[in-house]
């Protein structure tokens, strides 16, 4: 029988995801309906055909209708963007540029800077082979950026503190870095899953951009996350154990540290209308992010990507569209931390969120095993089978397994995992990188 | 006759545990009783032998049940019994536990015949196998009884694309009715922590917040007037179900529902399968994520009151199943199945269809 979960669940499988007729995306040879001037070029699903002007129109206005609600952005606000290259990337960056060069009235200002933070520290060991493609990275990086001279870009790595411009990066000063980088890719290697080494990288990469932007005196990081990234993001990091961060993770705003605050001001968009506003503006960008592309092998958030792509291909195809939209209404569970003194400096906010007791040392957000019984079950599977011993009876022992149990949640002779939320418990299993985290 | 056929996944699964089996013949039990090692705990990776895994696998569901306040003592209490390994064990445990460790509750089994030729006889067969094996009451409550429809008949009706919907609708409500007649406290189900995390993923699939918010309660209740559910599974893994059933040799009924299983939640499924096999640990975090989220507070919360037409549980007017069965006897099985506009439409060209064809007697 379809017997699962009745009473949690709504039997009506994935009707909901599909849609009425698989919409023809055909343009006939006709006048937009929103002007009735120009042809149209582009049919958006659950829109009609429009021309290039109101399309453009329409995603910029999407990107201002994000950015504006939240009434967050001033005149004064200094932005980070992370800038990696891709497709969303160059079209957020348009975008930006455009508006600033609006007629007043409509015109958005503040101070954007850009970095680019270089993860190649962990793809490869040797030096030749590194050298070379940091290089070649850099230089790709650079041509892109000649589109949008008036920005300047900084460099910097997921595991070093350097804030250079782009533009001045030397062989040397690389080789230097890759000297300097043996630790953190050291501690990369020795996580044991391709899982937790994605799910390190996707912290590190934030806690850099975090150093950046409190060195270059920005209060807000603008990352680029599109729909669809927001949805695969959702579902792997709920495998992931992370529920507790969730709506960080995958919302608008993330302000677990109140003087930084990271926005997604692309958040609404689709891949379609990136893809084509970069394809109409003949907009030039890297075709692909990751230097490490494991992108075959099977880890929690590559399977959820592949899962959430073949549903949306295979006759489910909004089903980018629900996920996401459930990532809208989930609200955050933390108080952010305030930031006395800006204390934002990594070391020195660590110590500080030490102070508070409560934060993951990692990711920033609130420990959450305290009263999770969940967690305490988890243990006590662990405990149990150590200690339950057929021939034994009688509640003694079982109160000790109580305890372990409650001890081994709290991780109260685990001076490490004390300080680390149940998702980024998982990332370090067995290995001892005390050192590294602290 | 296939009738008795086991599933697929349970005969590899049993296959590869018996080839675990062989090369783990040296290690001792990790409980240290002294016993060889014989099986492999697919929760923890913890070689025990048989009689330390079953003592674990019990005090898991017995901790379970004390920490959360599952039962108070005297109560009279439902298992919801399908015949498939998660009641079967559910019931063969709760017996156990309840003995040992002197619950003091009336356990009775509660089955629901849908009225599906082939399948639900063939189950029901090992329900009252169960009961005469636990001697535990039986009460058999049948579609045909509550609402005067097989699902037999209802997919004669409406054909194969919906008749989960139905199916589900009918069987949640039927057991809050059975639950009624036999006086019980709450129902106790078999839904296991597999289960809910794929419950987790479906419900962020389909969008489900009112769901998503209360799918991971161990103990779910709608109020004043109804009788609580509660999962004392809840943290069991399938895996390990299966191999207490197989080591215990408990009979159990094993094959799906012969109308089209559910090809989405089929998706699901196998999606968590797969995220398994790279982190055995994700069932119990996909619960510990699903715990953890709040949901905005404009996001308004189901309010699960009374259906004032049948009055079952409901979180709208008229339930689920009275709307479903006004369509069944109308003749409009379509009728639940939309939106509720549709519905109302439909409803009312039938009626004037209806008034029509009196005056044209006329
Ligand atoms: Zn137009
Ligand atoms: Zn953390
Ligand atoms: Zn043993
Ligand atoms: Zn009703």
């Amino acid at each position: 029988m379809c017997s699962v979960a009745e009473a949690d669940f709504g039997d009506e499988g994935g009707k909901h995801t599909m849609l009425k007729d698989v919409a023809l995306n055909a343009i006939e040879d006709e006048n937009c309906k929103k002007c009735n001037v120009d042809k149209c070029v582009i049919k958006l699903d659950f829109k009609e055909a429009m021309c290039l002007s109101c399309f453009l129109y329409y995603v910029r206005h999407k990107f201002r209708a994000t950015l504006g609600s939240s009434k967050i952005l001033n005149r004064q606000s200094d932005v980070l963007f992370d800038f990696k290259g891709t497709a969303a990337d160059v079209c957020l960056l348009h975008m930006i540029k455009f508006a600033f060069e609006e007629e007043t009235y409509k015109r958005l200002s503040f101070k954007l800077k850009l970095v680019f933070v270089d993860e190649n520290c962990t793809a490869t060991t040797n030096t030749e082979d590194a050298l070379r493609n940091r290089m070649t990275k850099i230089q790709e990086i650079k041509d892109i950026l000649q589109q949008f001279p008036s920005f300047t870009c900084c460099y910097s790595t997921i595991a070093d503190k350097i804030f250079d411009d782009i533009s001045i990066i030397s062989r040397e000063k690389v080789l230097a870095l890759i000297e300097s980088e043996k630790e953190f890719s050291s501690v990369y290697h020795s996580i044991d899953t391709l899982s937790s080494k994605q799910d390190f990288m996707e912290i590190m990469r934030k806690n850099a951009l975090r150093d950046t932007a409190h060195h270059l005196n920005c209060s807000y990081i603008f990352l680029s996350d599109i729909s669809v990234d927001l949805a695969k993001k959702l579902i792997s990091n709920i495998a992931l154990g992370r529920g507790s961060s969730v709506s960080n993770d995958v919302g608008f705003l993330d302000d677990r540290i109140s003087c930084i605050k990271i926005i997604r001001p692309l958040k609404d968009l689709n891949q379609h209308e990136v893809d084509s506003y970069v394809q109409f503006n003949n907009l030039k960008f890297c075709s692909f992010s990751n230097f490490s592309s494991n992108d075959n092998v099977a880890s929690i958030q590559n399977l959820t990507s592949n899962f959430i792509n073949q549903l949306q291909k295979n006759c489910y195809n909004s089903t980018v569209s629900t996920v996401y939209k459930c990532s809208n209404k989930i609200a955050s569970n933390n108080e952010t931390i305030s930031c006395q003194n800006n204390t934002i400096n990594s070391k020195m906010a660590r110590s500080y969120i030490t102070d508070m007791n409560q934060r993951c040392l990692l990711c920033k957000s609130i420990l959450d095993y305290h009263h999770s019984e969940t967690l305490y079950a988890i243990e006590f599977s662990r405990c149990v089978s150590g200690q339950i011993a057929a021939n034994i009876e009688g509640m003694e022992n079982l109160e000790r397994i109580r305890e372990s149990s409650e001890n081994a949640k709290n991780s109260i002779e685990n001076n490490r995992n004390k300080f680390l939320c149940h998702g980024c418990r998982n990332i370090f299993p067995e290995t001892n990188q005390e050192n590294f985290i602290f | 006759m296939m009738k008795f056929k086991i599933t697929e996944v349970v005969v590899t699964f049993l296959s590869r545990l018996y080839c675990n089996t062989s090369l783990i013949m040296v290690v001792l039990c990790k409980a240290n009783c002294g016993n060889k090692g014989v099986l492999k705990r697919p929760k923890t990776s913890d070689v025990l032998c048989k009689e330390c895994f079953f003592k674990a696998f019990e005090l898991e569901i017995h901790e379970t049940i004390t920490r959360n306040k599952l039962f108070k003592s005297g109560q009279r209490v439902a298992i919801a019994a399908s015949g498939g390994k998660d009641s079967t064990v559910l019931a063969h445990v709760m017996k156990v536990l309840n003995e040992r460790y002197s619950y003091n509750l009336k356990l009775i089994l509660l089955s629901i015949d849908e009225g599906i030729t082939g399948y639900r006889d063939d189950s029901l067969e090992t329900v009252k196998q169960n009961r005469d094996d636990y001697q535990m009451e039986l009460k058999i409550l049948s579609y045909e009884e509550l609402y005067g429809w097989t699902m037999d008949r209802i997919v004669e009706q409406i054909g194969r694309s919906n008749n989960c919907t139905f199916c589900g609708v009918f069987r949640r409500q039927a057991l809050d009715r059975g639950a009624k007649m036999l006086e019980v406290d709450c129902v106790a189900t078999g839904h296991n922590a597999d289960d809910i995390a794929e419950t987790v993923l479906m419900n962020i699939l389909r969008g489900d917040i009112a769901r998503l918010r209360r799918c991971t309660d161990i103990c779910t209740s709608g109020g004043e007037d109804s009788i609580p559910r509660v999962k004392p599974l809840k943290y069991t893994y399938e895996k390990e179900i299966v191999m207490y059933a197989h080591f215990k040799k408990l009979v159990y009924f094993s094959t799906e529902c012969i109308f089209a299983p559910n090809a989405y939640r089929g998706h699901a499924r196998a999606f968590l399968k797969d995220l398994e096999k790279v982190r055995p640990s994700v069932i119990m975090d996909i619960i510990h994520s699903g715990e953890q989220m709040r949901f905005k507070d404009t996001i308004k919360k189901q309010i699960r009151g009374i259906c004032q037409t049948c009055g079952f549980v409901s979180s709208c007017q008229p339930c689920k199943a009275c709307i479903l069965l006004e369509g069944l006897n109308r003749g409009l099985p379509k009728l639940g199945i939309g939106k509720k506009s549709k519905g109302d439409r439909m409803k009312a060209q039938q009626d004037l269809e209806k008034l029509h064809r009196v005056k044209n007697d006329f």
